[in-house]
């Protein structure tokens, strides 16, 4: 049965692609079995997808047999984003490396999403433009595959990472429709970052970035990394954005010169700005690096001196991989003060279970790569690693960390989920799945635990919306104007949570005085209002944690981490749909050391097929904001 | 075919962990945009090979036509951190299926190559070209051909560890040699020679292959210097290899031969592409001259102007 179905299938594939494309010999499935994680499986068909227009058929035909389809780009992923762990298809998109405009009057590029990081960034440069986010892969990583995944690099902390890079996408869903979608589309980032679960991206446009004037690089030697933590919390609470804040530590230390010395870790510090305000900022960070003990102060770097630390950073990791062949990375972010605390935990953790690893951080937004190399025959040896990581991921979670700053889930990470999600939450990011997937085509048995294992606790302030979220009268979003309370004012870690009821003009009135702003210059109304009613289009970008009630009952994503790539993106959905999905409660939002500029936008958004289909998922009941999709959710009604 | 222990033969190919570094300067994965083309595929079929998941039986037609595709640059080499030899790993592949080589293995080709895509660097005079013994006659030659485009560079010959402590100072060191050049890398990041690794580059590294945008309607105008009157065979030879490497290269149209023709007036009117690209100086010279001189409605530009 499944036997001639796959014939069929591939009889009709051909002729979209041509026999030439697609790859059934052992020695091509075997090749596409791997990716950068020790996971692998095979397919059962390559297809070398040479057009973006075929994507779409291609689909078709797949959704139709029900085979599975997963994207492969360049597999550099670090936790099996692209093995087809239930066979099927392999769609390699590799050869989609078109670039299709570049726009330098008002800053964008639109490319295809086979396009490799650095060939972006090689057109860009000569024309004065960057494209921020910048993986350490970001020589041989496509700018497909650093969206599906969220990544991001040493440059996240001041340009956000491929998320807050994102202004539209065209992306094909399982059933072969092809969506094209505007920044301001609601479901543009739920999309885009779902590891290629949701939909398939064929072309992004995405922010280009000009050149900054000047630039410096500051790098302090330190003894240990507690010296080193603090001044890295002392340069962000004087309200530096460094365009990059990195530590090296010990273990990746000893593979530079600085192997024999007493310098145990290099912070890096890197500054973008105009000539005269470096010189100042310069002066004033080595002043912060002397009284937190540095040894060793750099500032006049040649630009060869810079390239090896940059590049000795990006290989620290592999150059372990040298002592085993395997190599496992995990990729937390806990709030910047915690960072240390982190480390040392995990440090111990790595005694503890005799594991051979270094810790890589990103110290400017509180992300860490645990880096364990193994030997891949040694069964002993990948239980140790799977005792260790249940340890470090239940510590982070308990200091409210998030389980992937920026490599994704995919199956390397997907039972941790339980640990950091709750069930309605689980279960929302369940039904979106097989809402927009219905076969479960698109890269299956990602992202989401095979089995669950947590009972849901609700805080009692929030029973009331609770109980309405379930019932059948219209919500009263009124209510939540009483939610405006701040919880967590963090001056260290520039986040704000506070409940979504708050006036803007008495949190300006708090916090503008001791220099810190919130992420937007509407200065009117609540929080609430202005996440829903679309005016500040970047606003969601720098909501970082967000609970809400909708139907399925209380959903929290995020928290105080500036990165985040664990499970579905819901913060630009609800945002985006305005209240139509449910009522915000609270938010995390980052702070920022100046005031910054909006972008403003009046634009509704437009009701599609697909998005009817999640409104019943997350309403279907129609008691959020009933009037926006007034008429449309009537089972006959189709567009 | 004999018996073969290939867990002896490719036991290097298990340390790899499929982290995908060497991808990115690779030709030929830049060309076909598939894993098995780039060196993480060549160094995975040896794995497999060598853990009995594959046989040279079953699909032996594509592995050969794989392993036939490597260009032989060792960019691969110079990237990998666990110190495997992609290029290496791909040749012992070939020896096993027995395929002859069909290019010959020189450095002079790479010489070719190197002028047209690194023009500028190679006018600096504070770059200096380190070669094996082995290519040293050869490379002196053809640097004194480039000569004549401006090209300006120190030639030293035979290099250890020992000897590179005392050379001049130069701002980048340039090997032709994989051997030599990991040689170094390695004493200097053991830190027994004072430079930064940046300073020594590997010769591809400078040859790093992209895919070129030329100008929509552009032709290129393959004949140069090195094919006149006199051009010996087995540089005529390199010149067949080189001209099918370019285009591997650079994917587009290209026209060889109309220097000093008779009739290379009236085909320049007559072809529809309105660029002319040359390859070298003397020739976007010579051209510029004839459209003038005719009132040839093309533009000529210079490869290596467009590349950087
Ligand atoms: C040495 C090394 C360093 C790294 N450093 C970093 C780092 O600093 N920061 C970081 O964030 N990551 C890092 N990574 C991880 C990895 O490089 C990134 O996750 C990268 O974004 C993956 O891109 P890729 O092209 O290899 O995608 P792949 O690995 O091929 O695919 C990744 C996932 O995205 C999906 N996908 C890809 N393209 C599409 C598409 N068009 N449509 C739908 N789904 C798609 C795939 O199905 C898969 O699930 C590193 C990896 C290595 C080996
Ligand atoms: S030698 Fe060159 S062409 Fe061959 S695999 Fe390595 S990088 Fe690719
Ligand atoms: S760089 Fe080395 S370890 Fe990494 S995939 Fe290539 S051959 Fe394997």
């Amino acid at each position: 049965m499944r036997e001639s179905k796959f014939k069929q299938a591939l009889r009709e594939l051909k002729k979209i692609l041509g026999g030439e494309n697609i790859l059934t010999s052992k020695l091509h499935l075997i090749l596409n079995s791997y990716d950068s994680s020790p996971i692998k499986a095979r397919p059962e068909a390559v297809l070398n997808i040479k057009n973006t227009s075929q994507i779409s058929p291609v689909l078709h035909i797949l959704n139709k047999y029900n085979f599975a389809a997963t994207v492969r780009m360049s597999a550099t992923n670090h936790d099996g984003a692209c093995i087809p762990i239930k066979g099927g298809f392999i769609l390699n998109l590799a050869a989609l490396d078109k670039t299709i405009e570049i726009n330098t009057k008002e800053n964008y590029a639109i490319i295809e999403s086979g396009v490799i990081n650095q060939d972006l960034q090689d057109i860009l440069k000569p024309i004065g433009f960057f494209f921020a986010p910048d993986p350490a892969s970001q020589t041989f990583s496509t700018v497909g595959g650093n969206f599906a995944l969220n990544a991001g690099g040493a440059k996240s902390l001041k340009y956000g990472a491929s998320a807050q890079n994102l202004l539209g996408a065209e992306i094909v869903l399982a059933d072969g429709t092809t969506l094209n979608l505007k920044k301001e589309h609601p479901m543009l980032h739920l999309l885009v970052k779902s590891e290629g679960t949701l939909g398939i991206i064929t072309k992004l446009k995405v922010k280009i970035i000009p050149l900054p004037t000047y630039k410096e690089t500051l790098i302090g030697g330190f003894l240990n990394l507690k010296d080193t933590m603090q001044a890295v919390q002392k340069i962000i609470s004087l309200g530096f954005l460094p365009s990059a804040l990195e530590v090296m530590d010990e273990n990746a230390l000893a593979l530079t010169r600085y192997k024999d010395t007493n310098i145990k870790t290099l912070l890096i510090t890197e500054l973008e700005s105009s000539k005269k305000q470096i010189a100042e900022d310069i002066k004033q960070i080595v002043n912060i690096f002397k009284n937190n003990k540095a040894k060793e102060i750099k500032t006049d770097l040649t630009v060869e001196d810079l390239q090896i630390f940059w590049n000795t950073r990006a290989k620290a990791a592999l150059a372990l991989a040298k002592q085993a062949n395997g190599f496992m990375s995990f990729d937390y972010a806990v709030e910047r003060p915690k960072l240390a605390e982190a480390i040392e935990f995990i440090q111990s953790i790595l005694k503890k279970y005799n594991l051979r690893g270094t810790i890589v951080f990103h110290a400017g937004d509180g992300n860490f790569h645990p880096n364990i190399i193994f030997n891949e025959n040694n069964a002993y040896e990948a239980n140790q690693i799977k005792l260790a990581i249940k340890e470090i991921d239940k510590f982070v979670f308990s200091l409210g960390g998030t389980l992937s700053a920026e490599h994704g889930i995919a199956v390397q990470k997907r039972a941790a989920m339980n640990i950091f999600f709750n069930q309605d939450t689980l279960n929302l990011f369940r039904k979106i799945k097989n809402t927009l997937d219905t076969n479960d085509i698109l890269n299956p048995q990602k992202i989401l635990p095979l089995c669950e294992n947590k009972k849901q606790d609700i805080p009692t302030w929030a029973e009331d919306f609770y109980k309405q979220a379930k019932g059948q009268k219209e919500f009263d979003f009124k209510k939540i104007k009483a939610l405006n309370k701040i919880i967590d004012f963090d001056k260290e870690n520039y986040t704000l949570t506070v409940g979504a009821g708050a006036l803007i003009e008495d949190l300006n009135k708090k916090l503008n005085p001791l220099k810190f702003y919130l992420p937007t210059s509407q200065k009117k109304g609540t929080l609430l209002d202005l996440f829903l009613n679309g005016k500040d289009l970047n606003f969601a970008d720098f909501v970082t944690g967000l609970t809400f009630v909708c139907g399925e009952g209380l959903i929290t994503v995020g928290g105080k981490f500036v990165k985040n790539a664990a499970g579905y993106d819901l913060i630009h959905l609800m945002a985006g749909t305005q209240g139509a999905f449910g009522a915000p409660f609270v938010f995390t939002l980052r702070l920022f050391p100046q005031q910054i500029k909006s972008q403003t936008n009046k634009n509704k958004f437009e009701i599609t097929e697909t998005l009817i289909k999640l409104k019943k998922v997350f309403d279907k009941n129609n008691i959020f904001k009933p009037k926006i999709f007034e008429g449309y959710l009537d089972e006959e009604t189709k567009l | 075919m004999k018996k073969q222990n290939f867990d002896t033969i490719f036991c290097d190919a298990l340390k790899c962990n499929h982290c995908g570094l060497c991808l990115q300067n690779c030709p030929a994965y830049r060309t076909y945009k598939q894993e098995g083309y780039g060196p993480r595929g060549r160094v995975q079929i040896a794995a497999f090979l060598a853990k009995k998941k594959l046989t040279l039986k079953q699909d032996k037609n594509e592995i050969l036509t794989i392993i036939k595709t490597c260009q032989n640059c060792n960019n691969c080499t110079v990237l990998c951190p666990t110190g495997i030899s992609p290029q290496d790993i791909n040749e012992r592949l070939k020896n096993i299926l027995n395929i002859k080589e069909e290019e010959p293995k020189t450095s002079l080709i790479k010489n070719i190559l190197f002028k047209i895509y690194f023009r500028k660097f190679f006018t600096k005079k504070d770059n200096l070209f380190l070669t094996s013994s082995t290519n040293f006659k050869q490379i002196k030659q053809s640097l004194e051909m480039l000569k004549d485009d401006g090209f300006e560079s120190t030639l030293y010959k035979e290099i250890v560890t020992h000897s590179l402590r005392k050379l001049p100072n130069f701002k980048t060191y340039i090997f032709d040699d994989i051997e030599i050049y990991r040689l170094i890398k390695n004493a200097i990041i053991d830190g027994k020679i004072n430079l930064n690794p940046k300073q020594i580059l590997f010769i591809t590294q400078i040859l790093k292959p992209k895919t070129v945008k030329l100008p929509e309607d552009s032709l290129i105008i393959l004949s140069n210097i090195y094919l006149t009157q006199e051009t010996k065979e087995e540089e005529r030879k390199l010149f067949q290899i080189f001209k099918n490497k370019t285009l591997n290269f650079i994917n587009n149209r290209y026209y060889y031969g109309p220097n000093y023709h008779p009739k290379t007036v009236e085909y320049l009117k007559n072809i529809p592409q309105k660029t002319l690209i040359t390859l070298s100086a003397r020739e976007n010279k010579f051209l510029n001259k004839l459209i003038k001189k005719y009132k040839i409605d093309k533009k000529v530009e210079l490869l290596a102007n467009l590349l950087s």
